[in-house]
């Protein structure tokens, strides 16, 4: 089943080069040898001439890039303006690591400023470290995914000093208790949503039996402005949004639908709480409620189902940045139609 | 499940949008990029010249065909320039019980109305909810209704909240009437315990404003019936973007958004973006609304939260 990959691999020497790159970088420094090795033999070399095109926002993204040597620049461009230049990129320093685990979108213009040499490790060869080397596959969507997290919060820090203060009320909680289950049958189900679409059959029922599946009315609050995700919730119909509202706009920071989780910052404890982050069910929703001691059982667990759940979760924690980074537009708030009661 | 486009501003030529832009909406029928899906089940079109004689009458274009092939529409759109349009390319389930024909063809215009609607949607099992609607929509409306689609309903439903849908209409009363309408199809929605997703991106105007939805009932309530749209999940919350900028236009560097002085003088609005230039494109964030008015001073665009 690799034929068609022996020839994407490199030779000896080449992943020796690609493992030593690996190591020297930021981002990836802090990996095993036999890990670096393992990711080497599927990195690919790169050049660039200077002032050569890398990828250009709004591109789909499907690889990072681990530079080696050479000078680069990220910018955004500024419609009708002059691209904002947002950062230097040099020798170790990693580019479009988010494209290993989500699916969206450039944020920003990579150009080279100088000629530049690299190793470059595409979505799709980065998948195959999950067939036999779950480890592996794990431990790098560790590193991006909270980095990930990090950048989550930082971004919801930035959106919220951005919006004006003195928000309106934020939306009401309902008097409604959430239906509780916990026995529910519904691996088949689970099988067919993003969560869970990685998983071998018998690893959705070794992670999610016994937990509790919450029938949420529409409105209802799931975490408060100004507090910390007391668990972490995977939506498994209808939908949750995250939201930062501000005095005259509010911006949704994503909409988690039918496989998306919500809670994520809640990695961090309570010192990164955000003031005016709700998050509140959209629609009429079920969840799956982890608390935040079987998340961290499963995120060190050494069991295929365990690594299957640190994938996905780490994965869906680079989503919901590429959710929150997308160039969405602002919502008023003072002309938005709104009904007396929510739910 | 359609794809949509919509203008305000200065007279554009047709031709970019349409034909020529790097993802067009014609492009878009055979191969878009937001969607799976061909959108085969042919093209309609409205379009204002506020130059024009008789201004407020629109300009009409609607074929069955597949509008890649049709030398016409190529030739008109090289040709004419708009103030105002609505362009929309259906997608159909791929079944010979579908109708596709004339009488199902977007944009909606019934004879005499100002008014214009075309969806990006797909209301779950309408066809039980359909005579529920009656009682919401004027008697002189209902008889112009021929076609089989749930979106000529909700364009007579949306006409039917405006205070004579027969005049003009402020772009407030328009958004009135738009959510007014969206609160009637979910009252029916749950008398028929109809809970499935549903998205409903409605487009309407009138040549002088612009009012969008980017909307869903039940999102997040997959059909997981094994139908066509079921298949759809990856992306489940039908799209929308806009554009706000001083001029859509060719040039050297193909069709681009071009940028000056003081408030924007076009806006766009489709259903993914039309060029390869994402900075110029907002997505328009699910569950809202987009109000576009034009003034002495150029475009303003509103975005505005839809609760229902």
């Amino acid at each position: 089943m690799f034929g068609s990959l022996s020839c994407e691999r490199g030779s000896g020497a080449q992943v020796t080069e690609a493992a030593t790159a690996l190591a020297r970088s930021t981002l990836f420094g802090g990996l095993s040898q036999a890990i670096r090795v393992d990711i080497g033999r599927l990195m690919r070399p790169v050049e660039f001439k200077g002032g050569e095109l890398v990828f250009r926002h709004g591109s789909p993204g499907n690889h990072l890039i681990v530079v080696e040597e050479g000078r680069l620049e990220a910018s955004l461009p500024v419609p009708g303006g002059k691209p904002v230049v947002l950062s230097a990129i040099g020798s170790g320093d990693v580019i479009g690591e988010l494209s290993l685990l989500g699916d969206g979108r450039r944020t920003a213009t990579v150009c080279a400023l100088e000629p530049s040499r690299g190793w470059r490790l595409d979505r799709r060869a980065f998948e195959t470290l999950r067939v036999g080397t779950e480890g592996a596959a794990t431990a790098v969507a560790g590193l991006i995914g909270r980095q990930a997290v990090q950048r989550l919060a930082a971004l919801y820090r930035r959106t919220a000093a951005e919006l004006p203060a003195d928000p309106p009320p934020a939306s009401r909680p309902t008097e409604a208790t959430p239906t509780v289950e916990t026995d529910a049958d519904d691996s088949d189900y689970l099988s067919t949503i993003r969560f869970f679409e990685h998983f071998e059959p018998d690893a959705i029922p070794a992670v999610v039996r016994g937990l509790p599946r919450l029938a949420v009315p529409r409105g209802e609050v799931i975490v408060e402005a100004g507090a910390a995700p007391r668990a972490l919730w995977i939506v498994i119909r209808g939908a949750v949004e995250t939201v930062i509202r501000g005095r005259e706009v509010s911006r949704r920071m994503r909409l988690a639908g039918p496989g998306r989780a919500v809670g994520q910052t809640g990695l961090l404890g309570e010192r990164d709480v955000v003031d005016r982050v709700e998050s509140r069910a959209r629609e009429r929703a079920v969840l799956i409620e982890l608390s935040w001691n079987r998340v961290h059982e499963l995120r060190r667990g050494e069991d295929r189902a365990s690594h299957a759940f640190a994938n996905a979760l780490w994965t869906d924690t680079v989503r919901a940045l590429q959710s929150g980074e997308r160039p969405l537009a602002q919502m008023s708030v003072a002309r938005a139609t709104r009904p007396a009661a929510v739910g | 499940m359609c794809r949509v486009i919509a203008y305000l501003g200065e007279p554009l030529l047709l031709d970019g949008p349409l034909f020529a832009a790097s993802n067009s909406l014609v492009r878009q029928s055979f191969g878009a990029r937001l969607m799976s899906l061909l959108n085969i089940g042919g093209f309609g079109m409205v379009a204002w010249d506020a130059r024009s004689s008789d201004a407020t009458r629109p300009y009409v274009y609607r074929t069955p065909g597949v509008p890649v092939f049709d030398r016409n529409l190529k030739a008109l759109a090289e040709k004419v320039h708009a103030t105002a349009a609505i362009a929309h390319v259906r997608g159909v389930v791929y079944d010979p019980r579908e109708r596709v024909g004339p009488q199902n063809l977007h944009p909606f215009h019934f004879p005499g109305a100002r008014v214009v609607l075309a969806e990006n949607g797909d209301l779950h099992r309408f066809a039980e909810m359909r005579y529920d609607l009656l009682e919401h929509i004027g008697p002189e409306l209902m008889r112009y209704i021929e076609g089989t689609t749930d979106t000529e309903w909700v364009y007579a439903l949306v006409l039917s909240r405006l205070a004579d849908p027969f005049e003009p209409a402020t772009a407030e009363e328009l958004a009135d009437a738009v959510h007014a309408s969206l609160q009637i199809l979910r009252d029916a929605r749950e008398r028929r315990s109809i809970n499935d997703q549903s998205p409903v991106n409605l487009v309407i105007s009138d040549g002088e404003s612009l009012v969008a939805t980017r909307f869903c009932f039940d999102y997040g309530w997959y059909r997981g019936d094994g139908s066509f749209f079921d298949g759809e999940r990856e992306f489940d919350f039908t799209t929308l973007w806009y554009a706000a900028c001083y001029a859509f236009t060719p040039g050297a560097d193909g069709w681009a958004m071009r940028y000056g002085p003081g408030e924007p003088r076009a806006a766009l609005i489709a259903s993914e973006p039309l060029h390869d230039e994402h900075a110029d494109w907002l997505e328009v964030p699910e569950y809202s609304m987009v109000v576009i008015t034009r003034s002495r001073d150029g475009i303003a665009v509103d975005v505005r939260e839809l609760e229902l």
